[in-house]
């Protein structure tokens, strides 16, 4: 039936809505009250002084509450949801996340970024393995040496691989391990350009590490692995000399501390953009004479943010030597690490926090439980945990062959990568959740069967208010209720 | 102890409509953090030994 309005319009050519007058602007958010709920992913601490310190896992947002405001800001900060304009406290709270609207499905957010992140194509990471031999025999190691430097096929393939990812591909990142990738240096010599190169020519996000034992780090190898913009170390010296050169012999059983230290020093004399993590694994026998090394990194290297101190416990990694080792409890770990980590702070020097991971969504997933992130071996075998390696069958997901394509046990994969926060209902309920997505460590998953917690859960109220005390002097600088 | 608020949250609300809240600015979070850029921090505990 005819509305006869083609009579009146020329409705063919316009549409009769858009010949009515404009609909009234939207009604402001300002001149609305909203109904607000506290954000389920905020964790909270109170420094000594009074004030609260906010921080959301899901978005990595931080906010601190002078005293004079806290306790206004927790009777906002409840599962009761109440009715206010977005202004003034409520403005502060809900632009960090820390209240969001009724009715807010925060665990569905989580599900949409998991799947944004793990899924995507458009990123490639590679931990190429140069050599799986080593120039050392540390006490503690897994790794069984087996093989050699990288076989020039295998290096054809990684190359054939990236040139067939082109396409879709955005970012690039190549880290280097082994063995002790330096050991195998031919395969980075050949490597490596090739990636600096491709990523030019493609405009693609680049970025390379490697995590080296430093002994063969000399100045001049020094000077072709930061033209190939591998600008991320991670080199372990175990504490006090004598304390390093008993759990980090040369395969010799030589000492090794003094030729890595006087690597580091020309390090530091250069100019050039890197970092480095000096990790110092801790045990029974040396924790309580690090400090002997840290008196040495400050002379050295004490105002250089480029290095950077890490402690970590030793543990039983599998290695034939496992029995033999003095490894500390878990609690007792946790007690010593944060020991390490204050006294190094007291002597001013640079510490990598674990709450460094402050950026919110999947800052603290395990690489091997990405898609996208694949060991690649000395021979080619596709590998997923760095620590598994190709010890343990479940990690080996398959081969690259000289044509770069990748052959691939798909169950194997999707038993690394599936998304086991939801199956878990401990990790569906976790403040960490939007972190670590239930895939801190999926070996602990498999060898356990529990629910693989970040170390963060356990301090991260204590990491806030370290942070604080640094902090503490920007957040002062504003008086309340001032612009 | 600190002392609870008796307000209700719409008054508390509504009666901190003005309040500004001092900014912690990326460059004082970069210090707490050792300097580093946070962008380029991954889980890597696990890398190497």
């Amino acid at each position: 039936m005819s509305l006869g309005l083609s009579r009146k319009f020329n409705i063919l050519q316009q549409s009769p809505h858009d010949l009515q007058s404009s609909p009234e602007a939207p009604e402001s958010v300002e001149e609305g009250a909203v109904r607000w709920m506290a954000s389920r992913y905020t964790v909270r601490a109170i420094t000594e002084d009074g004030r609260l310190i906010l921080w959301n896992t899901y978005n990595g947002r931080m906010g601190v509450i002078q005293p004079e405001l806290r306790s206004a800001a927790e009777a906002l900060l409840t599962k009761n949801a109440f009715s206010a304009r977005p202004l003034g406290l409520v403005k502060y709270l809900r632009d960090r996340g820390f209240l969001v609207m009724e009715g807010t499905d925060e665990y569905r957010r989580i599900q949409l970024g998991f799947g944004q992140e793990h899924y995507r194509t458009d990123r490639l990471e590679l931990f190429l393995l140069a050599s799986e031999d080593c120039n050392f025999r540390c006490d503690y190691c897994y790794e069984d040496f087996a093989r050699g430097t990288m076989q020039p096929w295998v290096r054809t393939g990684i190359k054939k691989l990236v040139e067939k990812r082109l396409g879709g591909l955005r970012t690039l990142r190549i880290s280097w391990f082994g063995g002790e990738p330096l050991y195998g240096f031919a395969a980075i010599e050949d490597l490596a350009p090739f990636f600096v190169e491709t990523a030019d020519r493609h405009a693609l996000q680049f970025s390379s590490d490697m995590t080296t034992n430093g002994y063969l780090l000399t100045p001049e190898v020094a000077d072709k692995l930061l033209a190939w913009r591998i600008r991320r170390f991670q080199i372990t010296i175990d504490g006090a000399p004598e304390d390093h050169d008993r759990s980090r012999p040369g395969r010799g059983g030589e000492s090794t501390f003094w030729t890595i230290f006087d690597n580091l020093r020309a390090l530091h004399r250069r100019a050039d953009d890197f970092e480095v993590d000096l990790r110092v694994n801790f045990d029974q026998r040396n924790h309580s004479r690090v400090g002997e090394l840290l008196e040495m990194v400050k002379t050295e290297f004490g105002s250089d943010p480029r290095f950077r101190l890490v402690f970590h416990p030793v543990g039983r990694w599998g290695g034939a030597n496992d029995e033999n080792l003095s490894v500390c409890g878990v609690d007792e770990s946790r007690l010593i690490q944060i020991e390490l980590k204050d006294e190094a702070r007291r002597q001013g020097l640079n510490v990598s926090e674990t709450l460094l991971n402050v950026k919110g969504m999947g800052s603290q997933v395990c690489y091997a439980a990405r898609p996208y992130n694949f060991i690649v071996g000395a021979s080619g075998k596709l590998m997923k945990c760095t620590v598994d390696l190709d010890r343990q069958d479940r990690n080996v997901v398959g081969r690259i062959q000289e044509s770069g394509d990748l052959e691939i046990d798909v169950d194997k994969l999707a038993l690394w990568t599936e998304p086991a926060f939801e199956k878990d209902g401990k990790c569906q309920k976790c403040v960490a959740l939007p972190m670590c997505q239930g895939i801190f460590c999926p070996q602990i998953r498999f060898d356990t069967g529990e629910s693989p917690c970040t170390p963060l859960r356990l301090t991260y109220k204590r990491e806030l208010r370290r942070i604080m005390e640094v902090v503490a002097p920007g957040t002062r600088r504003t008086p309340l209720g001032e612009t | 102890m600190q002392k609870k608020d008796r307000r209700t949250p719409e008054e508390i609300a509504r009666d901190l409509e003005e309040v500004i809240l001092p900014e912690i600015s990326e460059d004082d979070l970069d210090q707490a953090f050792g300097g580093i850029s946070r962008d380029e921090i991954s889980n890597s505990s696990c890398t190497g030994c």
